[in-house]
């Protein structure tokens, strides 16, 4: 008689030699890469200027010239996207960042100390999460004058109830376990206890959904960005090379498409990525 | 009595405020506690034994505790007037508490060493790495292996005997005149529980340290404590020299807990006495004494009249009418 020795189910497999991710992870995930790397580096790449015209040249299809063709008034399409595509990743993660450290630290606080102080900040959240989130910020962007770091503001404080939901859920039940009240019996002080105890613990959870809330606040920009309302030209942005060149769509579909596809793949590696690493945190999550 | 004690609990009430009523979870609890001593607490599930040591290490939050009233006296300081700034200095210095479940008592994002470093550098001003090799020394006086590597492990890298352990290493880690044990070892496995108690007495015989010990076994009270008081209800209804207390019981209640605990000497499938019915709820508990309802020697006076604790020879206090072994009984 022969014992046959089969492998054992992946959610039985130790930790460590569990797959990471799916293969079909790492895709978005070197889209990603390229696409960071390739903003950060725009200005050393051999491309095209992106600023300059050429008016007898203009939608022009691609070429080897120009990968991606040129705009209507003769610039070059796929440089012009990178460059755009800065703008789209500084605000998304630049208006995360500001939401996160914004909402994680009333979150922190509210779910810390209750009581009256939870309660104005609850309500403050609600408020702010009672508006349309675009509907606000293109009020505040119409009256106030475009910059970068004033989009980067409006778009982060959207994402601060959300992020600061998150960190009072996380921090409520934190508070309620042993350890918490451990280090109050060796004698620290609350202050201590929310930064050395309590604060790592929300690293996992609010991570996880940062990298999601960085493809929606990329769109957000792009709408803003569509409607004139983002950064100003001469900077180009992702919406605002579609807002310019839709009237171009059928003569010249390549001036178009080229910053929406840009805008498609990063906005979908970051969600695929996003997921599975939420995913991941998540089983960590689980099994403290 | 001799010297002074160490601590000294007079007649403490701890009310919490819960969502149905207030429940009067320690209600008149007093007792003397000299430095080397160990006092065993036991008691049933919900009768004030967590509350009351958490009530001497003044952790009730104000949000919960509604009233709280009596004496605690520390040495030379009165914990129930002192405020939160001074009872930050000696919590976790002059007393120190474990907790029941080592899983949950340790911070699980944080190595264990650092998590012993943090009370040496707040109570003693140790530098970084003069905590680090004092960490390391900790570990190792809890019969921790390898103890500079095991420095380096997060909780949910060892077991749980052994966090128990991380947990005895931080709560002596400034040599305290008291340690509070709530429940040590009920999360833990036999063989280890063993364990866990002959670490805590050798060190507790070493450091000349008293200690009260919150359990619910008999057994370990037997082995470990000096003294014993029987908690029912939110008091103290028998307290006294643990040989006495275990052998004469006078409460009724401490003679039923002793029936309900297994003996090696009984004959296999010995059926346990178990106490019938429950333990009052403290929101409002019965005018007499709170255990008639379940005694089998009370009479009528018993659910009228609250009884009186009687001071027998030896430091014994009954807080019955009709104890056990005597005439009127």
């Amino acid at each position: 008689m022969t014992v046959s020795v089969t492998k054992p189910p992946a959610h039985l497999a130790p930790i460590a030699a569990r797959q990471w991710f799916g293969p079909l992870v790492y895709i978005p995930a070197a889209w990603l890469v390229v696409a960071i790397a390739a903003t950060v580096f725009a200005g050393l790449l051999p491309l095209p200027d992106p600023f300059k015209q050429a008016l007898l040249r203009t939608l022009q299809p691609p070429s080897a010239a120009h990968w991606l063709g040129t705009d209507s008034l003769g610039r070059d399409v796929f440089s012009r996207s990178i460059v755009g595509l800065r703008v789209s990743l500084i605000v998304g993660i630049g208006s995360v960042a500001f939401g996160l450290a914004l909402g994680g630290a009333l979150g922190l606080v509210s779910g810390y100390f209750r009581g009256l102080i939870d309660l104005w900040i609850s309500a403050v959240m609600t408020v702010v999460l009672s508006f349309p989130p675009l509907v606000l910020a293109i009020a505040i962007m119409s009256y106030a004058q475009p910059s970068l770091v004033l989009v980067i503001v409006v778009l982060g404080i959207l994402f601060v109830p959300a992020f600061a939901r998150i960190a009072r859920a996380n921090t409520l039940s934190l508070v309620e376990r042993e350890f918490v009240l451990a280090a109050r019996a060796i004698g620290m002080r609350d202050g201590f206890i929310l930064l050395r105890e309590i604060l790592p613990n929300l690293v996992a959870p609010l991570a996880a959904y940062s990298m999601l809330m960085v493809a929606v606040a990329i769109i957000g920009e792009a709408a803003l960005s569509f409607l004139g309302l983002s950064v100003p030209p001469p900077q180009p942005t992702l919406g605002g090379m579609i807002a310019a060149e839709r009237a171009n769509l059928l003569e010249a579909p390549w001036s178009v498409f080229g910053p929406a596809g840009f805008l498609f793949l990063t906005i979908l590696s970051l969600n695929i990525v996003g997921d599975q690493v939420q995913r991941r945190l998540d089983g960590r999550e689980a099994a403290i | 009595m001799e010297a002074l004690p160490l601590l000294s609990v007079r007649d403490l009430r701890s009310y919490l405020r819960t969502p149905r009523g207030m429940v009067r979870a320690v209600d008149g609890v007093s007792f003397d506690l000299h430095a080397g001593e160990t006092l065993g607490v036991v008691g049933e599930t919900g009768c004030g034994k967590s509350v009351l040591a958490r009530s001497i290490m003044g952790l009730l939050p104000d949000s919960v505790l509604v009233k709280e009233s009596g004496e605690i006296r520390f040495g030379e300081y009165d914990l129930r007037q002192a405020g939160e700034r001074e009872l930050r200095r000696i919590r976790g210095r002059e007393i120190a508490m474990i907790f029941q479940d080592p899983m949950t008592s340790l911070n699980p994002v944080m190595r264990i060493g650092a998590q012993i470093e943090q009370v040496l550098r707040l109570h003693l001003g140790f530098g970084a790495r003069q905590a680090q090799e004092r960490a390391v020394e900790l570990l190792d006086s809890v019969g921790i292996a390898s103890a500079r590597r095991r420095a380096a492990n997060y909780p949910h890298e060892m077991s749980g005997g052994m966090r128990q352990r991380v947990m005895i290493a931080i709560a002596l880690a400034c040599d305290p005149k008291l340690l509070i044990a709530d429940e040590p070892t009920t999360a833990l496995d036999v063989t280890v529980q063993a364990q866990i108690l002959n670490l805590l007495q050798e060190q507790q015989e070493k450091r000349r340290m008293a200690l009260i010990l919150i359990t619910h076994n008999l057994g370990v009270v037997a082995g470990m404590a000096d003294k014993v008081a029987v908690m029912y209800a939110g008091r103290f209804v028998e307290h006294g020299v643990t040989s006495d207390l275990l052998t004469e019981p006078r409460m009724p209640y401490t003679a039923a807990l002793l029936r309900a605990a297994p003996r090696l000497a009984d004959p296999p499938h010995t059926k346990l006495e178990a106490i019938g019915g429950r333990p009052p709820i403290l929101i409002d508990p019965p005018a007499g004494c709170r255990f008639a309802a379940r005694c089998p020697r009370s009479q009528r006076d018993c659910e009228r009249d609250p009884p009186e604790t009687f001071h027998a020879q030896s430091g014994r206090r009954y807080t019955c009418w009709h104890p056990i072994g005597l005439s009127d009984g």
